[in-house]
């Protein structure tokens, strides 16, 4: 189960796409004090815009580490090149959580309109999209399945 | 021994860590609709 929080923004640079990312992603973790493994930033040079994501164990650190790049000095104290200058930014509007659930459906007929069902049942509170349904190859080693998808 | 697995994800926006028994709620969910057991479920991160 991981917890993302998205936001974005629209820079100004000549920089590489490389360097704009790397050097947004250490802003990003030096001044939110998080790992720098936990964020993605993807810059497209064409719009000059910044999605970055942050992820986490729980929903908590990520309201607050919104609440904090809510706040209005946020874009100023970030510690990035001069040659990179933030025009907007916008802050993450909500923690979203996601769980990948993998079931043995190997007995189980119309497996599609089973995870429909799933969706409907579920429906008040959560999205459900199908990943596909694989052949693999089960083998026990213990009291959890694993699945080796071929 | 070959077989299929059924992968979907699960999401929501929330604003607060999920509990163990909103995960179990999920689990149950799926054991009631595909007919099948606990055993044969694997949840990611839980």
């Amino acid at each position: 189960m991981t917890y993302t929080a998205s936001g974005s923004m629209i820079v100004s640079t000549g920089l590489s796409s490389d360097m704009v990312e790397a050097s947004i992603e250490e802003a990003f973790a030096k001044e939110l004090n998080i790992h720098p493994s936990t964020i993605e930033v993807l810059y497209d040079a064409s719009s000059g815009t910044v999605i970055f994501t942050i992820t986490s164990e729980d929903a908590e650190s990520l309201v607050d580490i919104g609440e904090t790049i809510d706040a209005d000095e946020f874009v100023s104290i970030l510690d990035i090149p001069d040659d990179i200058v933030i025009e907007s930014i916008t802050s993450p509007s909500g923690v979203i959580v996601n769980i990948d659930v993998s079931v043995d459906a190997s007995d189980v007929d119309d497996v599609d309109s089973r995870i429909s069902d799933i969706s409907n049942a579920l429906d008040d509170e959560y999205t459900v999209e199908s990943e596909g349904n694989f052949l693999s190859i089960l083998i026990s080693l213990g009291p959890q399945p694993y699945f080796y998808f071929v | 021994m070959t077989g299929i697995v059924a992968s979907f994800e699960v999401t929501a926006i929330v604003t607060k860590s999920l509990k163990e028994e909103e995960v179990d709620d999920i689990t149950e969910e799926v054991i009631r609709r595909m007919n099948v057991t606990e055993d044969d479920i694997e949840t990611s991160g839980t």
